[in-house]
């Protein structure tokens, strides 16, 4: 035999060889891989996956940012109605005088039961 | 954070690779009732050159059922690294073969079927480094379900 022949015969075991363990890994992978049963993607539709997670974090943090709008407004509104409502039992009052309302409008609360801050 | 992880695997099957798969197996079958080239014939002993015909076959049978495989992933990437790993053998044998053989004579086979064989090994280096990868992914998030992406 010459070298030649020994070469790539040499070259054919090893790689025949290789072959033959790439086949046998089948079965190993299989009991090791048994949490395979997974999902598969594309390349393409782990970008889109990606860009919709995004999306969906910046529209849970508009929405919890508008919940805390929205409670504020409520209580703006909440106590916008109690100084309606007193100013409107007190001008309703027949016993009511001009000094009176004078003094309520005054009111450096401004009926929010607060201070205005001047 | 994501709930999920996402375990890269490049897949195989890109027109190159299928169109080479598909030729070595087209040329296995040929040479079933065809004596092999005169290269071969004269590079290696007559039970090489059997084995050698029958891994054109083997790797062509195995790289593009590996490569279409629907099953598991794991079982058609080691599929069709039995397939990469028998054409790189058997395209490094030849490209030796033509080398030894005819020399510069056939320059133009000799480095395509050099390119080839290449290119099999490249590949080969691929999917058992996505195989170690993925085997590394189930063993430190064993309880986690992984999301495979595969990349063309």
């Amino acid at each position: 035999m010459t070298l030649l022949q020994a070469t790539l015969s040499a070259i054919g075991i090893l790689g025949g060889t290789g072959g033959l363990a790439a086949l046998g890994s089948v079965v190993v992978q299989r009991r090791k891989f048994r949490a395979d049963a997974a999902d598969v993607l594309t390349g393409t539709a782990l970008t889109l996956v990606k860009e919709l997670e995004a999306e969906a974090v910046s529209a849970r943090q508009e929405l919890a940012s508008a919940r805390r709008e929205c409670a504020e407004l409520r209580q703006v509104v909440a106590a916008l109605t109690a100084t309606m409502t007193r100013w409107k039992y007190t001008i309703m009052d027949p016993y009511a005088s001009v000094d009176q309302l004078r003094t309520m409008v005054q009111d450096p609360t401004n009926g929010r039961g607060e201070a205005t801050g001047k | 954070m994501s709930p999920w992880r996402a375990l890269h695997v490049i897949r195989g099957g890109s027109p190159f690779q299928v169109c080479t798969l598909a030729a070595c197996l087209a040329v296995g079958l040929v040479l079933v009732v065809t004596p092999p080239p005169v290269t071969v014939r004269s590079a290696m002993p007559p039970i090489v050159q059997n084995c050698w015909q029958f891994g054109l076959i083997a790797a062509g049978v195995l790289g593009l059922v590996g490569v279409w495989w629907p099953g598991r992933f794991g079982t058609g990437l080691c599929l069709e690294l039995a397939g990469v790993i028998t054409m790189g053998t058997v395209t490094t044998m030849y490209g030796v073969a033509i080398a030894a053989i005819a020399g510069l004579a056939a320059l133009a086979a000799g480095a395509f079927i050099c390119g080839l064989a290449v290119a099999s090994w490249w590949r080969t280096y691929q999917i058992i480094r996505d195989l170690l990868r993925a085997s590394r992914f189930i063993r430190e998030r064993g309880s986690e379900r992984p999301i495979v992406v595969r990349e063309q």
